[in-house]
């Protein structure tokens, strides 16, 4: 991958794999995820969750699974209008990058 | 290396910042492990690299404010001192404050040199409203009085067009009671109406009202937010 991840897209990306759960996923299964989309080192991703975690946009719960703990993501309100401005203003810059790369006009 | 060393590893290269951050990293990266499952642990390390870089990515994020802006991370502090440090920085530059005095102070003064004037429209706006109170209330009594009126006539007739059958004829007495019979009908009808009135016009009309005024209210709101 030769375009860089930031902070904010990343966030956005993650936002966006707890949301696909509605009971929430798992911190293996978010990074396989995520990398599905992305080419992103494993220990990167645990620094994403905690932040959202503080920010108020993740919550985290403890649920039993096969006679242990197992640590649940889920995403909550202000996490969900987040992800929302996330993707309005992903709308908005990948169309004009496409718009741009395809050579048509645009908005001068 | 297998997953036991690298969490020790990971443990130590994570003294200094709190207890609590540590205990939760670790958890993480511990439950990370169980759910690769063993056949997955050489892999999993292999892409976390070392615990040098898992512990330098956790201690990176802490020195990160809100902003995005980094912090020295070097020194052994934890994500409460730089919590400390944001809330001194705010103090210490105190910009919050003041505009928002100054503005405060601004509105106080166009209030009062604009007293006369929209102190008495607000006197005008209630006087009117107590007017309106006022006329609501006599037609309500006034139509409890008609009502009340109309039922004891109805009654009186009829019971004077049975007394009256044996002593006046029998006509007199038929005709009484039927009158007696109509008004105290109309009487039913203008219980019924005022009943209707109190218990479901006026709830509904006040809650229209209600309603009006709350969207105004927000309408208000929003226009002032934008």
């Amino acid at each position: 991958m030769v375009f860089n991840t930031g902070a904010a897209l990343l966030d956005a990306i993650v936002l966006a794999v707890v949301s696909k759960e509605e009971e929430g996923t798992y911190g293996y299964k978010i990074t396989q995820d995520v990398r599905k989309a992305i080419d992103v080192s494993e220990s990167t991703l645990y620094p994403v969750l905690r932040r959202l975690q503080k920010d108020g946009c993740l919550i985290v719960y403890d649920r039993e699974c096969g006679g242990r703990n197992r640590r649940y993501y889920k995403i909550t309100r202000p996490g969900l209008e987040k992800l929302e401005d996330y993707r309005n203003e992903w709308e908005d810059y990948s169309s004009k990058i496409s718009a741009l790369f395809s050579g048509k006009e645009f908005g001068v | 290396m297998n997953r036991e060393e690298f969490l020790r590893q990971l443990e130590q290269l994570l003294t200094g910042i709190s207890e609590e951050e540590k205990a939760d990293a670790l958890a993480f990266y511990r439950s990370y492990f169980e759910d690769a499952g063993e056949e997955n642990e050489a892999s999993v390390i292999a892409e976390l690299e070392s615990p040098q870089k898992v512990a330098e990515s956790i201690r990176k994020n802490l020195g990160l404010d809100k902003n995005g802006g980094y912090y020295n991370t070097y020194a052994n502090r934890d994500a409460e001192y730089y919590k400390n440090v944001n809330r001194t920085i705010q103090n210490l530059s105190g910009q919050n404050k003041e505009p928002k005095n100054n503005w405060s102070a601004l509105t106080i003064t166009v209030l009062v040199l604009t007293s006369p004037v929209w102190l008495t429209l607000l006197l005008l706006l209630l006087s009117a409203l107590l007017a309106v109170a006022a006329v609501l209330f006599g037609v309500a009594i006034a139509a409890l009085a008609v009502m009340a009126a109309l039922v004891v006539t109805g009654f009186v007739l009829i019971g004077c067009g049975f007394a009256s059958i044996p002593s006046g004829g029998a006509a007199i007495g038929i005709g009484l009671i039927g009158s007696g019979l109509l008004v105290l009908a109309l009487g039913i009808l203008a219980v019924l109406l005022v009943v209707w009135v109190f218990g479901a016009f006026l709830p509904w009309a006040f809650q229209g009202i209600a309603k009006l005024c709350r969207r105004l209210v927000r309408r208000g709101k929003e226009s002032a937010a934008a």
